[in-house]
């Protein structure tokens, strides 16, 4: 059994249409038919794939995030940003960076706020005169932010798969999403400058007063998932139960924006998009042991190793190879497929897997604005009704500062490592 | 037929849904509850793991399954969408074979497994572990009702596209 051999019956599936869950589980078990070994594992490792306690933090953070926005929360986090940046030149574009960062901070699902935005941004833009391929460029581009920021679900899967703390990865995402947060807004400062963008209403601190109260439940959110890490008690299974039921608090009892008659609802659109995560989740155990058994790690060890022992050349050729990967897969797969394979590589290099879950996962989501498989441009693009072609020709600047963003991410680590060093 | 099959496919639907949702609310009203009496009353459940992990998992497959009616797994499609409608239909008679063969080993070998580990019984709740494996063959009988109705009914090659393809708008209703 060979590493090729796995990997072209993975890729048949994939060609076929078979959905990226069960193209692992039918190339694991072609494999495992061939080599003569019982199929019951397979079944075995799939239901016990799933079978983790720190798994459930994936659909609790994703209820969360659901329930504060059936909420009208994204409405009044807008609300907020627009009386705290709206007065700049290109107003509405800042706006749409500092909102994706405090929404990103609330919710765990990129997907989820990358539609919120563009639903709200998106016509509101267009009607005060900025062009549709700007807009559509920007949401997409600042809705990357989401799995950097904490909560997030990409940081879930990792920490669980590279036996990292969860918590250390949240708290090492603050700074690197801040960041990357500056540079859009200063993109979008430099292009609202030289193609003469509005500025919206003028700064009025009574405004900005009224709306922070308006928005306050909801800042709290990020700041309980936070101090809740660093009472150092809670899992993060804890952690996200502990967000789930404030979010149905603050919408059930302080807003009372919620309805108890929407919850089976809202439970089971949220269970069902965690499911379509973690049955990737569970499928991918019996490939990666297919995949371990073949010496894939040992092989990927070898060959990078081969070209380069200098950390910092390999993080070049992983940061290469995962753009490329990125472009083709969907993040959560990538994460899980690969990350026992790079583990050996990655500890012979001494490199720090909580600053490389921070890069790895950023260079992962940017992959997602590009085509063939570019989630998050589908989504905005569709949304807005905009043709794919206008937002690649408007994307190239965003691009060139996510990817600026990245180089500086992989290789000034402490951008990532600081905040959990200081807490540690 | 096609009514029959239509029937039997929505009542399976039915039940799943609302296992969905509710397997979903008692892990999250017990994990919440487990997180107060721990911190608060200083008096950590032992249970709750085991119980929750078993919910948890059937939460997941029976989900896994719905999601081929509500079309939201997650498809690698660049490719096949650059083909003509005809040989995007053989790529998807050949992706619902696959699926139906996939699925049978999944029930079979699933069944298999649940029976082997009847008598294990886990260490709190001392319930067998059993519950927890038969998640994975029955839910996957659930799935091939389902692709089968969607092949017929939407056509062979819709079967297995993702929501992003088909676009929001086009869900139908029946599918909430």
């Amino acid at each position: 059994m060979t590493v090729l051999a796995i990997l072209v019956a993975f890729a048949v599936l994939l060609v076929l249409g078979v959905p990226i869950a069960y193209a692992l589980a039918g190339a694991s078990i072609f494999i495992i038919w061939d080599q003569g070994i019982p199929l019951s594992i397979v079944a075995q490792r799939v239901s016990a794939g799933v079978q983790s306690f720190p798994l459930l933090a994936i659909p609790l953070f994703i209820l969360a995030g659901t329930l504060m926005n059936e909420s009208g929360i994204s409405e009044r986090l807008f609300s907020l940003t627009r009386a705290m940046v709206g007065h700049i030149r290109g107003g509405l574009a800042h706006v749409n960076v500092v909102a994706n960062v405090l929404m990103a901070g609330v919710s765990g699902s990129s997907l989820a706020d990358c539609a919120a935005t563009t639903r709200v941004f998106v016509p509101q833009m267009i009607a005060n005169n900025y062009d549709k391929g700007f807009c559509v460029a920007l949401t997409a581009s600042t809705a990357t932010l989401g799995p950097i920021i904490p909560p997030s679900i990409l940081m879930v899967v990792y920490g669980w798969q590279a036996n990292v703390s969860i918590g250390d990865l949240f708290i090492a995402g603050i700074l690197p999403g801040l960041l990357i947060g500056a540079l859009l807004m200063l993109a979008v400062a430099t292009l609202a400058w030289r193609r003469k963008y509005p500025k919206d209403e003028a700064f009025s601190r009574a405004r900005l007063a009224t709306e922070l109260k308006r928005a306050v439940w909801a800042l709290m959110m990020p700041v309980i998932i936070i101090v809740g890490f660093r009472m150092g008690v809670f899992t993060a299974t804890e952690v996200a139960a502990a967000a789930a039921a404030y979010a149905f608090f603050v919408g059930l009892v302080v807003y009372r924006t919620l309805d108890w008659r929407e919850l089976p609802r809202i439970l089971l659109s949220t269970a069902r998009e965690s499911s379509a995560i973690l049955v990737i989740v569970g499928t991918s155990a019996p490939f990666a042991w297919v995949m371990g058994v073949a010496q894939a790690p040992q092989q990927m060890l070898d060959f990078t190793t081969g070209i380069s022992e200098n950390p910092l050349v390999v993080l070049l050729i992983l940061n290469v190879f995962l753009i490329i990967v990125g472009t083709f897969m969907e993040t959560i797969s990538v994460i899980i497929i690969l990350i026992p394979i790079l583990l050996p590589l990655l500890n012979a290099l001494e490199i720090d897997l909580i600053h490389f879950g921070i890069v790895m996962i950023f260079n992962l989501v940017i992959g997602q604005l590009t085509p063939p498989l570019g989630v998050l441009m589908f989504v905005t693009c569709s949304i807005a009704r905009a043709s794919v072609g206008l937002f690649l020709r408007n994307v190239g600047p965003f691009f060139l500062v996510l990817i600026t963003a990245l180089m500086l991410l992989t290789y000034i680590p402490n951008i990532a490592l600081f905040l959990p060093n200081l807490f540690r | 037929m096609v009514r029959l099959l239509s029937r039997i496919d929505d009542t399976i639907a039915a039940v799943e849904n609302a296992l969905i949702w509710v397997c979903f609310a008692v892990v999250a009203l017990v994990l919440f509850t487990a997180v107060i009496f721990r911190y608060v009353f200083n008096a950590p459940f032992t249970w709750t793991e085991e119980l929750v992990t078993i919910l948890f998992t059937w939460m997941v497959f029976l989900g896994a399954s719905s999601c081929f009616r509500a079309h939201l797994h997650l498809r690698v499609e660049a490719f096949v969408r650059l083909l003509p409608r005809v040989a995007q239909i053989v790529l998807g008679l050949g992706a619902i074979s696959v699926m139906a063969v996939m699925l049978s080993v999944f029930v079979w070998h699933g069944l298999v497994y649940a029976f082997t580990v009847m008598d294990d019984r886990t260490p709190m709740l001392d319930i067998s572990f059993s519950y927890a494996f038969f998640a994975l063959p029955v839910t996957s009988f659930f799935a091939m009702v389902h692709i089968l109705r969607v092949a017929i009914v939407e056509g062979i090659d819709r079967t297995f596209m993702s929501i992003t393809e088909i676009g929001d708008d086009a869900t139908p209703e029946a599918r909430s």
